[in-house]
């Protein structure tokens, strides 16, 4: 950008300029961080803190007491934290793989067919993400249904398959689907974005050039919508580890022995869905911290791998 | 932004027939899925794709004779619920909005202490399952004097869907051209007047894909009002789609899914209709 | 807020909240405007002798309705006893529609903000949590005060038992039910059985002459000759519930120790209890694998009223809903459909059910302890719980609800009401829910085949050892 010079016109003495530069970021930042401060980051140190303490329904919030590190010891005395642990990153892995490479696979092909005919099919990606979670958990669930109530054995029947109960005997399928299809649509969303953001000009160039499709995906769309991918990758990678929701409402975790629990919907289970209404709110908060820890840890490691660095790098004004 | 048109990349060098082909096996499940949704809405019973009865259109009485149905006896009608709904969803999305693209302005065009720090943070935050937060929340919103308030569950309800909401308007104004606004600031404007005056119409696309996006959230959302508005939970559509669902003990499905269609349908209709803006809700990071 | 009387409480009550909740989404709007704090809507005040109750129920649940109800209904009553000195006005809502966690977690967290109502309906054993941090306040002096108020006097013993958490009581029984094993007639017909042999289960099961042994058999004997389809000779609850107890107590589980009331688990009534099941779904086969997860409304209620399962153990409630959500006349329920207690073990030994009463609750919150209670009592009458049992196959609570002529019509009621004799509660205890949770999974284990019964009792021990430390008494 040539403009750099433009930007000496308003400054005025040095600690003034900083002053002012910090003031106006703060009128700015101010309802944000407000927002983010109080009703994220406290709660989150909050949590933190919960955890060690013995605060339950039956403690309340006057009665509880620290416990030190009980709550954190009783989670790793259970036989199951290893399983769950391993459900999570099995879960998070593929779930993930799903979502950018189907989303990706969308939203470059919706781009490629009649302009008509593409909107139409990213209008079908979308509903699952902007269908209320019950509706379509419930569609899932009933296609998932033990015969003679689910779609899904009418649909494998021809091929030979057995009717089934599929949320119980391919409980991870059903997990991977329900979650697979409504994060895709997420990634969809954001990557036909960016690459209807490119500049028509660099198509017609690599056309005029004789390249074929499959090139011109390769050597111009992906490079130039890196940095969406990246953001979908980082952003679906935290949002899966924290994602509760849709394994509640098909699975709940089952079957038997934490088949397809994973660590948050541990701590939902342990914190908030209590069937017999005491909640182990403390307890809860040490998933919950665990979980944090794990999602921070391997977001970092993604952050440096992609170099992260670039994406936050310091606006291209105001340099001086 | 106007001068993006959608246009086929290579059109006429792979096999045309492919593409469709491999995007329609793809989108199947989710056809079937809907389609059964609305086909089934009008039988009282379905096994799989077969009906057990004739057409019907029970299901849908809740919405000429709404006292008929059992589970909806005791609740208000659904068309205040609705209009509840579209309040509630509008104001958390447009204070969401205008949160968001004060803090993606100031995270693309300003300089200031920690703002590497805030940005990454900020997505990080989102790592944290806001359900696990309830309970610390409860405490804010208790020291605050916010519990009970439809207040306190807008500012939840904001301060979750900041992260998206920061990043996405971040990206749109790093596309902005720096050229417009420093105009307007070396004609003498202040920020804010350039920010609302110039940068805002620019990034119209965003704001709207964003408020879309955040409306549909707010339309969807059932736990914070249940939680922390107990005096006016049953005001919302999300606590009436709960209830019938009940406990999974004697629900009626053929119910759940003309409701559930209901619900959907207004989202639905706006996203059909923004479809072309929600398109455009990425616009950052590509950095030539 | 006005007194609501029946046939104007849905107009009534939308129109005020619905005037709260736009009064407070307006404040909002302008307040985020102005950017000043917004403006608590404005509440109705408070006439001179006038005493304000508010109460919360589940619902509304299609059925059961007058658990709201009859709580305005009973203000009404205490008005006319008050005569105006105090005036009671009652608010009560239902919440939450059916979701019990919601409506629990929404509880508990009024509670905190001290905004909860003046009375709660919970489940018995909800109340057990709340003891703690005094959301709810022992009832044993407001009982013994007020014996003659209501039906306070009559209310069946044993359901005061449910009620007591270390020797104090802490609510009054709203309903209760049993859950029978239902059987179809049809069917056995079908494998040859006689009609009196039909007729006569019920009571050779009461007697312990036809016991679980025999009940196998039966339905082995059914797959077999091909009356009921493979694993559709019983079908159990396929959800987590009260009701997979009655095969740990039937075989001589203990789930609370009375002295100390911490939690008890009898390994060799859990191997046994563990056995059923797994001979059930893995051996005999009698039972579906899929019964674990199946889905309540949509798979499990459509085959049974469909006359497909022999044997089926369900909520005595279910009876109306078969009626109501599954539109099956009554008249076919009485012809095809028979109704027992779980069999003993063994012949001779004693047949058991499971009931879980609900229960109205003082809160600490409530400014008048006396009047709350009083509004409780007046709902607890013969005439006012009969028509909730009736209209929503519930069970009396009161001795004298037998007499009532509403409760004398229903056959099914009448027929059940001995059931009671024979129940068994779940433990008022704040860590049950850990317990049932980890017994809830190792059964899914079982019947999954991912353990043997006796591996399952080993490590499902050693788990609630670990959870629930010297909550617990192994036995």
């Amino acid at each position: 950008m040539a403009r750099t010079e433009a930007i000496a016109l308003p400054r005025e003495r040095q600690g003034a300029a900083w002053w002012r530069t910090n003031a106006t970021a703060l009128l700015f930042m101010g309802p944000a961080m407000v927002l983010v401060l109080v009703f994220f980051l406290a709660p989150v140190v909050i949590t933190f803190v919960m955890s060690f303490t013995d605060l339950a329904t039956s403690t309340g919030l006057s009665n509880w007491q620290w416990i030190g590190s009980a709550n954190y010891e009783r989670m790793f005395r259970s036989q199951f934290w290893f399983t769950i642990l391993g459900n999570t990153l099995v879960y998070v892995a593929i779930v993930l793989a799903f979502n950018v490479v189907v989303g990706l696979g969308v939203a470059l092909l919706s781009l490629h067919v009649e302009p008509k005919a593409g909107g139409v099919f990213r209008a079908l990606w979308l509903l699952p993400r902007i269908s209320p979670s019950v509706v379509y958990a419930l569609m899932w669930t009933w296609a998932a249904a033990s015969p003679p109530f689910g779609m899904l054995n009418y649909i494998v029947a021809p091929f030979g398959l057995e009717p089934r109960f599929w949320l119980q005997s391919d409980p991870w399928l059903i997990v991977i689907l329900i979650n697979g299809f409504v994060g895709a649509s997420f990634g969809m969303l954001i990557l036909t974005s960016a690459i209807k953001a490119i500049p028509e000009d660099l198509f017609r160039a690599a056309r005029v050039d004789g390249a074929n499709a499959l090139q011109i995906v390769r050597r111009i769309t992906l490079p130039l919508v890196k940095w969406p991918i990246l953001f979908v990758l980082v952003y679906q990678t935290m949002s899966l580890f924290a994602s509760y929701e849709y394994i509640l409402l098909t699975t709940n975790g089952g079957p038997g022995l934490y088949g397809t629990e994973t660590w948050s919907v541990w701590a939902f289970h342990t914190a908030l869905a209590n069937y017999y209404g005491n909640l182990d709110f403390a307890y809860g908060a040490a998933m919950s911290a665990i979980l944090v820890l794990l999602g921070l840890g391997i977001s970092i490691v993604l952050l440096r791998v992609f170099r992260f660095g670039q994406l936050v790098a310091e606006p291209r004004v105001e340099v001086d | 932004m106007a001068t993006v048109v959608e246009r086929p990349p290579g059109s006429g060098r792979w096999p045309s027939l492919v593409p469709y082909v491999v995007l329609a096996v793809g989108t199947l499940p989710i056809a079937v899925l809907y389609a059964w949704l609305l086909y089934s809405s009008f039988f009282l019973r379905v096994e799989g794709f077969t009906p057990i009865g004739p057409f019907t259109l029970e299901n849908w009485r809740f919405l000429w004779d709404p006292l008929s149905v059992p589970e909806l006896r005791n609740r208000p009608p659904i068309i205040p619920l609705t209009i509840n709904t579209f309040i509630f969803a509008t104001v958390t999305s447009l204070v969401g909005v205008l949160i968001s693209s004060m803090a993606g302005y100031a995270f693309s065009r300003l300089r200031f202490k920690g703002r590497r720090m805030m940005l990454g943070g900020v997505l990080l935050l989102h790592s944290f399952p806001s359900v696990t937060l309830l309970i610390a929340l409860f405490v804010v919103l208790r020291t605050l004097g916010l519990y009970d308030k439809l207040a306190g569950v807008i500012l939840v309800q904001t301060a979750f869907a900041l992260p998206f909401g920061i990043w996405i308007m971040k990206g749109f104004f790093d596309n902005v051209p720096w050229d417009l606004e420093m105009s307007a600031l070396v004609d003498g404007a202040g920020r804010l007047r350039t920010w609302w005056r110039i940068m805002l119409p620019l990034v119209k696309p965003g704001l709207l894909a964003l408020t879309v996006l955040l409306f549909v959230e707010g339309w969807n959302q059932f736990l914070l009002p249940f939680v922390f508005m107990p005096s006016g939970s049953q005001q919302t559509l999300s606590t009436l789609v709960r209830g019938i669902l009940g406990e999974g003990r004697f629900v009626d499905y053929g119910l759940l899914t003309a409701v559930g269609l209901y619900y959907i349908a207004p989202v639905l209709a706006l996203f059909v209709f923004a479809q072309d803006q929600l398109m455009r809700i990425y616009a950052g990071g590509v950095k030539g | 807020m006005s007194k609501r009387t029946a046939p104007e409480r849905t107009e009534v009550g939308y129109r005020l909240s619905r005037r709260r909740f736009l009064v407070t989404s307006g404040a909002l709007v302008a307040a985020a405007a102005c950017t000043t704090t917004p403006a608590r809507a404005p509440s109705g005040g408070v006439t001179e002798g006038t005493v304000k109750l508010s109460a919360w129920t589940i619902g509304p649940d299609a059925p059961s309705y007058y658990r709201r109800d009859n709580l305005i209904s009973a203000a009404e009553t205490l008005n006319k006893k008050l005569a105006g000195k105090p005036t009671v006005e009652i608010d009560a809502t239902f919440e939450s529609g059916g979701q019990w966690g919601d409506y629990l977690q929404k509880f508990t967290l009024a509670a905190e903000a001290k905004t909860s109502p003046d009375v709660i309906l919970a489940g018995h054993e909800n109340l057990a949590p709340w003891v703690g941090p005094s959301y709810i306040v022992p009832l044993d002096d407001l009982i013994a005060k007020y014996q003659s108020e209501g039906g306070i006097k009559d209310v069946i013993p044993t359901l005061w038992s449910a009620m007591k958490l270390k020797g104090k009581t802490y609510g009054v029984p709203q309903d209760t039910e049993a859950r029978p094993m239902y059987y179809r007639k049809d069917l056995l017909a079908k494998m040859g059985w006689s009609k009196d042999k039909i007729d006569g289960l019920p009571e050779a099961v009461k007697k312990g002459e036809w016991a679980w042994p025999d009940f196998v058999a039966t339905a082995k004997d059914a797959v077999a000759k091909g009356v009921v389809g493979p694993g559709k000779g019983w079908y159990s609850r396929p959800s987590k519930g009260a009701d997979i107890y009655m095969f740990y107590y039937q075989n001589g589980g203990e789930m609370q120790d009375t002295a100390t009331a911490k939690l008890v688990i009898v390994k060799d009534a859990l191997l046994k209890h563990f056995q059923i099941h797994a001979d059930a779904v893995r051996n005999d086969k009698i039972m579906t694998q899929s019964i674990y997860g199946m889905d309540a409304g949509k798979e499990w209620h459509p085959t049974v009223t469909d006359g497909k399962v022999l044997f089926y153990n369900a909520g005595s409630w279910t009876w109306k809903d078969w009626q109501a959500t599954y539109k099956v006349p009554e008249q076919s329920l009485w012809d095809n459909v028979g109704f027992m207690l779980i069999p003993a073990a063994q012949r001779g030994g004693k047949p058991v059910t499971v009931s879980h009463p609900l229960a109205y609750a003082v809160t600490s919150n409530a400014k008048d302890k006396d009047l709350a209670f009083r509004l409780i009592a007046n709902a607890t009458t013969p005439e006012l719980n009969s028509r909730h049992s009736v209209t929503s196959a519930h069970l009396a609570v009161l001795t004298t609800q037998k007499d009532d002529p509403t409760y004398k019509q229903d056959k099914f009621l009448l027929a059940t009401q001995y059931m009671l004799d024979y129940t068994k509660f779940i433990p008022n205890h704040a860590k049950f829910g850990v317990y049932d949770d980890v017994l809830y999974r190792f059964l899914g284990a079982v019947e999954q085949g991912q353990s043997t019964p006796a591996q399952a009792v080993e490590s499902a021990v050693k788990e609630l050892q670990g959870q629930l430390g010297d909550e617990l008494i192994v036995k």
